[in-house]
């Protein structure tokens, strides 16, 4: 009895400090994902430094097998690329002289 | 139903556990202030002048007596969350929230250490 | 390619009409305008120093260094491999109006037959290129030390870019000008808030420079860089370093960028190469 108990414990333990299994094609699919949103901004005469490397830094993290680094990586890439895709193609309608020179 | 009751209850106890125990310890008051001077240095130095700073820049105001000026938190968050909004559109002083050039909490941290200005 | 199909719809229905498009000239006659009223003791050569009229130390440092200028061995240079036939016995001066003598001053410009703004590192690469030569890197090397002789050849002679009255070289300008207002990068930086309101002010210890005059110093020795880079090159340091993705070297959104920028120069002496921490 005392044995189960103890095996609970633990498998209780292993269970509330795990995370949720992450594999590589969820991965692959992210990196796509904000490489993709990333070219868009380019196209636009757009996207951010910082994007770019982000998305090497998921890759990197991706062939070291720490899979849940890449993920978080790459969805924070694609949160960047979103942003300055849509700096860019704000800008286009909304660029303006500043009002000194009107 | 003892032995049931047992299980429950140590897995219950055991989650719970190890929930807290990963929580971070709330940060003391200053350490907040030293980790909101970190951030000025890094964000706000490149413009803005402010007592300890050497060669810092001269493109915005210098920041002193803030308290006083921006007596108003949530004005002073919104002026560094995003400017263009908060202060005027052709500012050139960068959207530092909007941008995810600093987080939520980095800004609540960069006000405290203001505040100390 | 559609924006500036769509630009040039615009600017041709504007002229046509003749109502609120100002155009070049009045532009001109605003931003510099502008700075004359921000800095009304600078002539037009104060305004190709730069940084170097708002820091007494650092101009003092830069005088220093003009004694034994870092760029004369790139000017001798690129002479020499300006001079130095291609292997069928042509030479760049068969492309280059002028024989590319003293015409540095009126680059980029605008070529009626390509519809296009043409740089001069565009124009070599592509005498490079008709004459069966591999083009050659437009950021640094042997290409800007052959800029180097050219630019040293007008030394002296006022920018003169033209934008004639023709639709396309007017978007190609229009484009120009979007491009510099336009915010970009992580920061949201436009070219114009650093070099336009905060001319004369400091950011991260380094003054900075009035958008005039900035183009008549190109292409320039750079300390950073120890070696001599092309204008386009400055542009993509400077967007790097507000964290945008820099435009792409010698594309017409780049050539257009170079355009207008340079245009805010017009009657500036042209000092080039020149040099810069």
């Amino acid at each position: 009895m005392r044995l189960t108990m103890y095996i609970n414990i633990l498998l209780a333990v292993l269970w509330s400090t795990s995370v949720p299994a992450v594999d590589d094609k969820e991965v692959q699919k992210a990196v796509d994902l904000a490489k993709q949103t990333f070219e868009q901004a380019v196209k636009e005469q757009g996207g951010w430094v910082s994007t770019k490397k982000l998305i090497k830094s998921a890759e990197l993290s991706a062939t070291k097998g720490d899979r849940g680094k890449a993920l978080k990586l790459a969805e924070q890439a694609q949160r960047e690329a979103e942003l300055s895709l849509q700096q860019a193609l704000n800008q286009k309608n909304n660029w303006s002289e500043p009002a000194y020179l009107q | 139903m003892k032995k049931h009751t047992i299980r429950m209850f140590a897995i219950v106890f055991c989650s719970l556990y190890s929930l807290l125990s990963s929580a971070a310890p709330p940060a003391s008051p200053e350490a907040e202030i030293k980790e909101g001077q970190r951030l000025t240095l890094q964000f706000c130095q490149t413009c803005h002048a402010y007592q300890g700073t050497e060669q810092a820049g001269t493109v915005g105001p210098p920041l002193m007596g803030m308290k006083a000026r921006f007596p108003d938190r949530k004005k002073l968050y919104e002026i560094i969350y995003d400017p263009q909004v908060a202060l005027k559109a052709d500012t050139m002083m960068p959207p530092f929230g909007r941008n995810h050039l600093m987080e939520k909490d980095d800004i609540e941290k960069v006000i405290q250490f203001l505040y100390t200005l | 390619m559609k924006r500036i199909h769509s630009r040039l719809l615009a600017v041709t229905t504007l002229m046509i009409c003749g109502t609120i498009y100002a155009g070049p000239t009045e532009d001109l006659q605003r931003y510099q305008g502008y700075f004359k009223e921000r800095f009304p003791d600078f002539s037009m050569v104060d305004f190709s120093n730069g940084l170097y009229n708002f820091n007494e130390d650092k101009r003092s440092q830069y005088s220093d260094i003009m004694e034994f200028p870092p760029y004369e061995v790139a000017i001798e240079e690129g002479k020499e491999l300006y001079e130095k036939p291609f292997a069928n016995g042509k030479t760049y001066a068969s492309c280059l109006p002028n024989g590319g003598i003293e015409i540095a001053h009126l680059y980029p410009k605008f070529d009626a037959k390509t519809g296009k703004v043409q740089t001069l590192p565009g124009i070599i690469n592509e005498c490079r290129e008709k004459n069966a030569e591999q083009p050659l890197n437009v950021l640094k090397g042997e290409l800007v030390k052959i800029l180097a002789y050219l630019s040293d050849t007008s030394r002296g002679k006022a920018i003169n870019i033209e934008i004639p009255n023709d639709p396309r070289a007017l978007a190609a300008y229009e484009q120009g000008k979007e491009i510099y207002f336009t915010r970009r990068g992580k920061f949201d930086f436009a070219c114009y808030h650093c070099h336009w309101e905060a001319s004369g002010l400091r950011v991260r210890g380094n003054e900075l420079s009035p958008a005039i005059g900035q183009a008549a110093n190109f292409p320039v020795y750079r300390s950073k860089w120890g070696e001599i880079g092309s204008i386009q090159r400055r542009y993509k340091g400077c967007m790097n370093n507000i964290g945008a993705q820099p435009l792409k070297e010698q594309t017409e959104a780049m050539n257009n960028l170079e355009y207008f920028h340079t245009y805010l120069s017009n009657g500036v002496p042209l000092n080039a190469p020149n040099s810069r921490f």
